[in-house]
């Protein structure tokens, strides 16, 4: 049993002339936990893929080095992927069909057939067994600690459960030797994590092995045997668990100590600028009820709550995604019925926390995300033709602009013309940012906006709101869940429960306060 | 429930009416009905599996129907009639659909998402390439064992062909008479067969792929399954099935028409699903039976209708094209509002 699973010799990737992987090395026991640690950018997705095969690999030229799956040298042009060597994968986004059943999900390229007849030959196209399908997801699910009926759709699924069905349906072909999990516990719960590493446990006392790509240096500590930290697509460290520090680990991760974004200071003159009344949102799962506020010129004002009670509601209430009542006055002017194209032309920009969704043009280069509504809304980065007649994209004031927002907010990229949608999750946000920076706004709401980032993207991101609000003295709204960065950055916090705001803070207040705050039903005048 | 039937309902309310303005017997339509839904029953099924593979409508279907008529027409041409003609028809044109629905799924691996305008013009090529080969081609480079084929000039196929050795052979099989109305008990089972046999490839592996494959064919690669390679079988199924649906329409007709007889099917066939309440993202067997029944009954009374309201058959001709045209589009709006409000 003394064979490594997995071994990488001497993995490397270029993408055209960047190199994103310098040779990486290591071999994984069976039995064992590989934690792999790296901020964004630094190359854990890309060795992922690498060891996966997936299809972006390919198409970019494949890699160098060798890596070997018990032994056994995998192929480097082999089209599919990776599951014929027995390596199961977890994604970061589900690989979940919503309009199948659990267990058909699960079974998904496992299927039992009803008759054996000519099953090697017609495998494919004779009729499967729903039964012992059905049977044999709900024991793996089962095994998984999850009580939970196999038949229902997917499609209505939590995400912790979603991330459950995804391990039982790898822990269903029987050749399972090595489970990829990337980010796992991203989009999970402090309980569903718990749940979570518990199952992982398990797993590995039957001679499963795991490789858990994280940014959550907690969960790594506690769960793995080994960890390997990345940087900027180099190994710096391979390490035993247990004679590393959480401290130190983060210092490798990031590769020098984190400035921790401060700010501490009074605010001098208390003008409203901008005043909701009795503003209420219909956003299902996260309604905002009554919710009257007067926001300070140049303050940075922060809202929380427990998720699901309204905290994001604000924001998409302004930007009119849900039905709003209640009135809304910016600037002294009265904002409640304007279009968000009005609004925006009025000095208020909202950033959402859904990026993928609302906040990017996927397919389109950074630089074109990064101008784009600068450019449609106010013609920036245009310059005026036929004296005047019309006002033109102008590239070249439009490139200096994105270097400029690159440089500041360091984005990290092959080129300005690199499409949005290939940049790790961090640099999507800086590039949100970005956008939102080139207008301008009087006013910013920001969702989220350290969600599922690194730290060194959170500090950076942190770093530029507060620069922009300093400098430009552009107020600021930041609704988050992570409290400790409120605390840092806010002048008040805002706390929201059951939807309407239950007390306003001061960032000094103590854990107690923020604490009853966030469990108090939910009455308005708590001001 | 009642949203679910709603087109097949509205489809049944407008025969019931055209049928009481067009004076028509009942027993005339419903002999008209059986009719047609054994001559244009299996074309339909062609194209439920790219529509679970989440390729839209294959408006290519056309091509399939091009196999057939290739198949026939080569058989004749060689003078081969009786069970030897059909058999060498049938192989020649399965054999024509298999290599062209490879050559067609390559086609639309390149551009995912945009399948059914691409089909829609490779419709329209392979006509444009069907005609060249038949008009010019054929007597000149081609040589014909069989000149009655050919027109006077010497090269190029007549317009019309007479299927005399095909005619009906398979609708004379055990026929069922009840009062007036005749049934072909065999042509109904061959229809109905091809609806279970689709519905049996979704309850397999292989349809369980193509039903991953539609839902999002990059997270269908991710747990394993080669989409590309279902998009293509799905094609290929679809075109097999498109031509023995011809092959089945031209047997039942019995004439040929060389240049035109491939054309339009596809609108009609999508047309009929459309009315039977499949959308251009889901379409159920089920859903092709009751839109066969019910876009066809319309579609023989349209005429007649028009004549009694209008003086003027040609209007219903107008009105036939509009019903098809006007489904489609109808059920290409329900589906984007659908995805919408989601």
């Amino acid at each position: 049993m003394n064979k490594p699973i997995l071994e990488l010799n001497h993995v490397g990737k270029h993408y055209g002339q960047h190199e994103v992987l310098k040779d990486i090395n290591f071999s994984l026991m069976p039995g064992k936990i590989l934690g792999i640690i790296g901020a964004n950018g630094s190359g854990k997705s890309t060795l992922m893929n690498i060891i996966f095969g997936h299809q972006v690999i390919k198409n970019t030229g494949g890699y160098t080095g060798v890596i070997k799956v018990d032994g056994q040298r995998m192929d480097v042009n082999y089209e599919g992927n990776a599951t014929q060597y027995g390596i199961g994968m977890v994604h970061q986004e589900f690989a979940l069909f919503p309009k199948l059943t659990i267990a058909e999900n699960i079974k998904l390229g496992n299927e039992n057939i009803v008759k054996d007849f000519a099953k090697h030959v017609l495998k494919d196209y004779l009729l499967i067994d729903h039964k012992k399908d059905q049977m044999e997801a709900q024991e793996k699910l089962e095994s998984l600690g999850l009580e939970i009926d196999a038949s229902m759709l997917v499609d209505h699924m939590s995400i912790s459960v979603k991330q459950f069905i995804e391990i039982a349906r790898e822990l269903d072909r029987n050749h399972l030797k090595l489970l990829i999990l990337d980010e796992p516990t991203a989009v999970l719960n402090d309980k569903d994590s718990q749940l979570l590493i518990t199952a992982l446990k398990k797993l590995v006392k039957k001679g499963i092995s795991v490789l858990f790509i994280s940014h959550r240096l907690e969960e790594v500590m506690c769960l793995c045997d080994h960890l390997l930290v990345l940087r900027d697509g180099e190994t710096v460290g391979y390490y035993e668990n247990g004679s590393i520090t959480l401290d130190q680990l983060a210092i490798e991760m990031i590769g020098e100590k984190v400035q921790k974004t401060v700010s501490n200071r009074a605010l001098d003159t208390k003008e409203v600028q901008m005043r909701f009344e009795n503003f209420q949102v219909d956003y299902p799962g996260e309604a905002l009820e009554n919710f009257s506020l007067e926001i300070y010129k140049g303050e940075v004002l922060g809202i929380t709550s427990l998720s699901g009670h309204g905290k994001l509601a604000v924001a998409k209430g302004l930007i009119g995604f849900y039905p709003t009542r209640g009135a809304i006055h910016m600037n002294g002017l009265d904002i409640t019925n304007l279009t968000y194209q009005e609004k925006i032309t009025k000095g208020l920009y909202v950033l959402c926390e859904d990026r993928k969704n609302v906040g990017l043009l996927l397919e389109h280069s950074i630089g074109e995300n990064i101008v784009f509504t600068a450019q449609q809304l106010y013609r920036k980065y245009s310059k005026p033709h036929f004296g005047g007649l019309m006002k033109l994209y102008d590239k070249a004031s439009a490139d200096k602009a994105v270097s400029k927002y690159c440089e500041q907010l360091d984005i990290v990229c092959r080129s300005h013309q690199q499409v949005v949608k290939t940049l790790s999750g961090g640099n999507q946000q800086k590039v949100c940012l970005a956008r939102s920076l080139s207008l301008e706004p009087d006013i910013l709401f920001v969702s989220e906006p350290t969600r599922g980032i690194d730290i060194a993207a959170k500090e950076k991101v942190l770093q530029s709101l507060i620069e922009s609000n300093r400098k430009d003295k552009m107020t600021l709204v930041i609704a988050s869940s992570e409290l400790e960065e409120l605390k840092r950055l806010c002048d008040r916090i805002v706390v929201l429960s059951e939807g309407r705001i239950s007390a306003i803070l001061s960032p000094d207040a103590s854990a107690k306060e923020f604490g009853l705050a966030f469990s108090k039903g939910g009455s308005s005048d708590g001001l | 429930m009642l949203k679910k039937y709603q087109m097949p309902l509205f489809f049944f309310v407008l025969s019931i009416i055209g049928i009481s303005v067009s004076g028509l017997s009942p027993s005339f339509v419903l002999n008209e009905t059986v009719n047609r839904f054994v001559r244009n029953g299996v074309m339909i099924f062609a194209l439920i599996i790219p529509i679970k593979a989440g390729m839209g409508l294959n408006f290519s279907v056309t091509v399939g129907a091009m196999c057939a008529q290739m198949g026939y027409i080569i058989a004749i041409a060689a003078g081969l009639g009786g069970k030897l003609g059909g058999v060498a028809a049938l192989s020649l044109s399965l054999t024509f659909a298999i290599v062209f629905g490879v050559l067609i799924g390559h086609c639309l691996n390149q551009v995912p998402g945009k399948e059914m305008i691409t089909t829609m013009i490779i419709g329209f090529l392979a006509n444009g390439f069907y005609q060249l080969i038949f008009l010019v081609c054929v007597g000149s480079i081609i040589p014909v064992k069989n000149t009655e084929i050919l027109l006077s000039r010497g090269t190029g196929v007549r317009n019309l062909i007479d299927l005399e050795p095909f005619r009906g052979v398979l609708d004379k099989i055990f026929v069922v008479t009840l009062h007036d109305i005749s049934f072909p008990m065999f042509m109904i089972g061959v229809v109905l067969f091809f609806g279970a046999f689709i519905n049996y490839l979704m309850h397999t592996p292989f349809g369980k792929e193509i039903k991953c494959v539609g839902d999002s064919s990059d997270r269908a690669y991710m747990v394993g399954i080669n989409s590309k390679k279902v998009r293509i079988k799905a094609i290929v199924l679809s075109t097999v099935v498109a031509s023995l649906g011809h092959m089945i329409y031209l047997q039942n007709i019995g004439m040929l028409n060389v240049y035109t007889g491939h054309l339009k099917h596809e609108i009609f066939a999508s047309a009929a699903l459309m009315a039977g309440g499949a959308t251009i993202k889901d379409a159920t067997v089920r859903q092709g039976i009751l839109g066969l029944l019910v876009f066809h009954t319309l579609f023989i009374v349209s005429p007649q209708a028009g004549q009694q309201l209008f003086d003027n058959p040609a209007l219903g001709e107008y009105f036939r094209s509009f019903i098809a045209y006007g489904t489609i589009a109808l059920a290409l709006i329900v589906n984007l509002k659908n995805s919408e409000t989601v």
